[in-house]
């Protein structure tokens, strides 16, 4: 044997020795050689503000499905059920909601929850979500009956009601302990008391790099088996870790090397590295997906403008978008219903044919000048980034003259708020991402609100469509809503309020000893075992 | 020499002054952070009423004597972000960033020395020319290249070193090492070059003094010459160097922490400055030019007792 | 460090003939400038024959490996990379010798400013010294955060940095040109301050100014590429070497021609401004051998 293949093999022995004494490490503490069970999950980014009600990223939902509960929840055929709630109903008005909470509830400090702390977390959170805003303006009263027992009084019939409890989109009414919901909603909170499947271990953990879960002992979980949201969550790990990788390819190394046990948020393109790896498995979590969105900006030239909209909107080709961000079509499908594919109210009424040379011609109907329009570009996201390069793409092919301008996500969530013209920090077109849940139906998606200023960045004024809209959230017959959804879809279409651009579905990747991960639209992390 | 390290101190309080006050107004200028804190739905008055509770409502001079005071108690004020004490954040990230500045060190060292040393000795044959370009070469490779392809060939070709990620000394010192191999031989390798280089040409600069050659001349070994002569001779640039790298170390560990998903300062200053956390920011950059500064003091130091004429 | 100022008079003094024949031995001057022209045919040549846009997207077509079609394969858009790394030549290249520039105007100015008015010496040089202290990397990423990843910023952001060094240089170059005779005389007679650091000092340190210039430049299109790395670089519409890397950042192993090839380029490009470094202070000063920049 040569000097150097036996160098080699020292090197690879020692190397193993090495790896196994760390192994033994990590699989606890000396002396308490007990068999916790440790998940550890390498996320792209884990939240910074601990606080659901608070912001409305993802991330933020998925912490607050680990350590709280809702009193009602979505299954994976869009049903609302019961989840903290145990029994509840509904006067004959339509006015008078009556709902009694389950036995055995506590939050992680051991104290019951009451009806108290549902009605002050509901009221915190209604504060910052569009849903709950809808909801607290038809809001009379908020009764205590007893502490299991509260009643919610309407000043008019709205149909909503569960649905708006049940929420799965960000930001969920999560119920905190009433000392809790007390805090303003223009702070966080600083107590992290729930009571979900997990307790939240803040000193074990470090802020933007790891956050640690326990098993919540004590949680009582439904009967029912656990579907989406809804249903017995029942907590399989002892302890569960949120690990932020910045960079997925090295998320896969990870996994790859048995250095994380799973990847939320795996990028399709990795996915063929880890499909030939016999120790992990991939899988589609989100059969809902994600979906981009172009949106322009109603309040200056040229997309104040309906024809230089639709411009846009027929040279919008969602194949070439997917294609650009995905690749393998096993994991796209192009949707231009305005409503997530798979939901009750998918539609194709209103969708036009897409037409290179009409889009031209409309473009020259619109009057445009040639005047430079500037496309807010958000580089360091996966999915916006790709897609807004595409996008820019389309629109100097339609002939737009086009100034990209890029930035972080972070400077891109706030510049698009600016409603300044475009010349003085403002934008004309910009493209982002929701995902399947947040356009279930004309309630939930905001987009398609034309409430002028107020509306969702964009700022359309179209005062039919809000009347369709409010129509819609009055009606309780399935048929008659479908019918209203689809006459949206045609106004929305017929006025390109804004472009769908193909759903997407999210990748997550685990290796063989984790058991029970199910798809739903956020990461759930109930029933997900370890061997 | 108690004078001289009295002097140079006094020399770097202006430095650190001037820092301060540029760190301060510079992140000022980056616009409001409030509105980015609050997010889509925030109304006029919560803007107000966040603005006030941060002081960002006051004159710039009080904020910035309010800061520089905090400061000077250790006190950098309350992340924007996360909504934590700042220094807390950023001491919990300096065990990965010290660990894998010094491994950096200590490895660059190691090695480039006797690199240049041999080149010096080897000086004009086909020795000296390999590492002078394989120097040449080194400095023109962007770390981050350097760091892909380490992780691909010792993590996943040949398994022999973890991907990513740091495990701090109370998991064991082997561990420890382990995952800090590939990063700092990423990181290594700008520093390698620099004091390789420079060893070289002091090396170069002190075989050819008189001194050299006669103790050449009475028929002293190589090996012996080198040891007594060129080596402390030469350690006064290469201390020099090792002053004006840690400026490459710490811009190295910005780049190095983000490829191997160290949990480090570096990785903390990307994060802080997409998030526009000023506080944070500050409080990283502070950190940073005051380690350039009081490493360069001990440089300054350490070179005068090497080397007494600097003295005067 | 490095002294060549002094020489400089030598240099320009000698003989044209004793100058190329050094020129002729100056192997590193030769190859960098060599590669550098390459550079810059490759670079006209994809402006002049448009080989592929660079911009073309073949979303059927992404991924691929390098082949005779796309020499360095094609990035997730189904874009050339190579057409794109041909463009992105005058794009980098652009970014080196600009960042470069400027930081040399810059520091200039500070450092003949501070050499010769002894009186803002202390405040400049002061300035200076706090400029160094903060990495490079920190001072470019800051400066783009606050104002906007254009081509502008990304320069000024990278030539900041470099100021410090040349203005040290200019400064102690100047101390010394002080006391030359020459230098002396203009002030017994009563040259006003402008003209004598004008016409008699900026040439004396021009030469020094060239090598430091061309490390300038090499290091700014280092930075330029961990810029765009770090998702703080130019415009993504603008194909540099960079931006191109920062594509490929999350596919290294599917795809590694997006990195690798691009990468070689660039470490070929900052290699052959190096040796054209070297082979200049050579050039202009071959009694010394000094190798810090």
């Amino acid at each position: 044997m040569s000097a150097k293949s036996s160098f080699r093999n020292w090197l690879r022995h020692s190397g193993k020795i090495l790896a196994l004494a760390m192994l033994l490490m990590s699989a606890g503490l000396p002396g308490t050689a007990s068999a916790e069970t440790v998940l550890r999950v390498a996320k792209t980014s884990i939240p910074r503000i601990l606080d659901p009600h608070f912001t409305t990223s993802f991330t933020e939902r998925d912490f607050g499905y680990l350590i709280y509960d809702t009193l009602f929840a979505v299954d994976s055929k869009f049903d609302v059920k019961p989840q903290m709630v145990d029994t509840w109903s509904v006067s004959d008005d339509h006015l008078t909601y009556t709902f009694t909470l389950r036995d055995g509830l506590l939050f992680h400090d051991g104290q019951p929850v009451r009806s108290a702390d549902c009605i002050a977390s509901i009221k915190r959170w209604s504060q910052r979500d569009g849903m709950g805003e809808r909801l607290a303006a038809l809001t009379k009263e908020w009764v205590v009956v007893d502490d299991k027992t509260f009643r919610l009084v309407l000043s008019q019939p709205y149909e909503f009601v569960l649905a708006t409890l049940g929420k799965v989109g960000a930001s969920v009414p999560f119920i905190m302990p009433e000392r809790v919901a007390q805090t303003p909603i223009t702070e966080p909170i600083k107590d992290y008391t729930g009571s979900g499947p997990f307790i939240f271990d803040q000193a074990a953990g470090t802020s933007g790099v790891k956050l640690v879960f326990r098993k919540f002992d004590k949680y009582v979980p439904r009967k029912e088996p656990a579907d989406w949201a809804s249903g017995g969550k029942v907590a399989k790990v002892d302890r569960l870790e949120w690990i932020e990788f910045r960079d997925a390819m090295t998320a896969v190394n990870a996994l790859t090397n048995g250095e994380v046990d799973m990847i939320q948020e795996l990028p399709h393109d990795l996915a063929p590295l880890l499909d030939n790896d016999p120790n992990v498995k991939v899988m589609i979590y989100n059969e809902l997906g994600q979906l981009g969105f172009i949106r322009f900006n109603f309040l200056y030239p040229p997309f104040n403008n309906a024809d230089a909209r639709r411009a846009v909107l027929l040279a919008v080709n969602q194949k070439e978008f997917l294609q650009g961000l995905v690749g393998n079509p096993k994991y796209y499908n192009e949707c231009r219903s305005i409503y997530s594919c798979g939901s009750p109210y998918e539609t194709d009424a209103g969708v036009p044919k897409v037409d290179l040379d009409e889009a031209k011609k409309a473009l020259k109907a619109s009057g445009y000048d040639g005047s430079p329009i500037v496309q807010f570009h958000a580089t360091n996201s996966a999915t916006i980034g790709p897609l807004s390069e595409v996008l820019t793409r389309v629109l100097r092919e339609v002939g737009f003259n086009v100034k990209d301008e890029a930035m972080d996500f972070q400077t891109f969530t706030r510049r698009r708020l600016a409603q300044s013209p475009p010349d003085q920090g403002g934008w004309n077109i910009a493209l982002s991402t929701w995902t399947g849940p947040d356009v279930v139906d004309p309630v939930v998606n905001v987009s398609l609100g034309g409430e002028g200023q107020k509306a969702q960045w964009g700022w359309p004024t179209m005062p039919e469509m809000e009347k369709l809209r409010d129509q819609f959230a009055r009606t309780a017959s399935m048929d008659e809503r479908k019918k209203i959804a689809a006459e949206i879809q045609k106004l929305a279409y017929d006025q390109a309020l804004y472009i769908p651009t193909g759903t997407f579905k999210s990748l997550a990747a685990y290796r063989n000893n984790v058991k029970g991960v199910v798809s739903a639209p956020a990461m759930m992390m109930w029933g997900i075992s370890k061997e | 020499m108690l004078r001289f390290i009295f002097y140079r101190l006094l020399g770097a309080i202006p430095v650190v002054g001037l820092v301060s006050i540029a760190v301060f107004l510079f992140l000022r200028m980056a616009g409001d952070p409030v509105a980015s804190l609050l997010g889509e739905n925030a109304t006029a008055q919560q803007v107000a009423e966040i603005r006030h509770a941060m002081g960002l409502d006051r004159p710039v001079m009080m904020q910035f004597l309010s800061w520089i005071l905090h400061v000077f108690q250790g006190d950098f004020g309350i992340s924007l972000v996360t909504h934590e004490p700042v220094w807390k954040m950023v001491s919990e990230r300096l065990g990965a960033t010290l660990s894998l500045s010094l491994t950096t060190i200590v490895f660059s060292i190691l090695v480039a020395v006797p690199l240049g040393l041999f080149a010096a000795r080897h000086r004009k044959n086909w020795i000296d020319r390999l590492i002078v370009s394989f120097c040449t070469a080194g400095f023109s490779v962007p770390t981050f290249v350097v760091g892909y392809l380490l992780v691909w060939l010792f993590s996943i070709k040949l398994q022999w070193l973890p991907a990513q990620g740091y495990a701090s000394l109370d998991r064991g010192v082997g561990d420890w090492i382990l995952h800090l191999i590939a990063p700092t031989i990423a990181m290594s390798s700008v520093f390698i070059v620099l004091i390789a280089r420079i060893t070289r040409a002091g090396a170069i600069e002190v075989l050819n003094e008189d001194y050299i050659r006669t103790a050449r001349a009475i028929g002293a070994s190589e090996l012996r010459v080198f040891r007594l002569f060129v080596l402390r001779n030469a350690a006064v640039p290469i201390v020099t160097i090792i002053g004006v790298g840690i400026g490459i170390v710490l811009t190295g560990v910005v780049v190095t922490e983000t490829v191997f998903n160290l949990p480090g300062v570096g990785r903390l200053t990307i994060e802080s400055v997409l998030a526009r956390d000023f506080p944070v920011i500050q409080c990283v950059i502070m950190l940073f030019s005051f380690t350039y500064v009081f490493i360069n003091l001990a440089v300054d130091i350490i070179y005068s007792l090497l080397d007494p004429r600097i003295r005067n | 460090m490095i002294t060549v100022a002094q020489n400089e008079n030598n240099a320009a003094g000698v003989a044209p003939k004793a100058w190329l024949r050094r020129l002729r031995n100056n192997g590193n001057l030769l190859l960098g400038a060599a590669v550098l022209i390459l550079f810059l045919i490759v670079m006209v040549l994809a402006h002049l024959l448009g080989a592929a846009d660079p911009q073309a997207m073949t979303t059927s077509e992404r991924l691929h490996p390098p082949s005779l079609q796309h020499w360095f394969g094609t990035d997730r858009l189904g874009r050339d990379i190579y057409a794109r790394v041909a463009f992105g030549t005058s794009a980098s290249l652009a970014v080196g010798a600009a960042a470069a520039a400027l930081g040399c105007i810059i520091g200039t100015i500070f450092g003949l400013a501070a050499g010769y008015f002894r009186s803002i010496d202390m405040l400049i040089m002061r300035v200076m010294d706090g400029i160094m202290a903060i990495p490079g990397i920190m001072i470019a990423i800051a400066t783009i955060s606050v104002a906007g990843a254009s081509i502008t910023t990304v320069v000024l952001a990278i030539a900041v940095h470099d100021v410090p060094r040349i203005a040290r240089l200019v400064r102690s170059s100047v101390l010394s040109m002080r006391e030359e005779p020459y230098v002396e005389a203009a002030v017994m007679l009563g040259s006003p301050s402008w003209s004598i650091v004008l016409r008699h000092m900026l040439p004396g340190i021009l030469a020094s100014l060239a090598v430091l210039g061309t490390y300038v430049a090499a290091n700014a299109m280092l930075l330029e590429a961990t810029l765009s790395f770090l998702g703080c670089g130019l415009p993504p519409d603008i194909p540099t070497w960079g931006n191109i890397m920062a594509d490929g950042r999350i596919l290294f192993r599917i795809a590694p021609w997006i990195i690798l090839f691009p990468g070689a380029v660039l470490a070929f490009a900052v290699l052959a401004i190096n040796l054209l470094g070297d082979g200049l202070r050579d050039q202009f000063d071959p009694t010394t051998e000094k190798t810090m920049r």
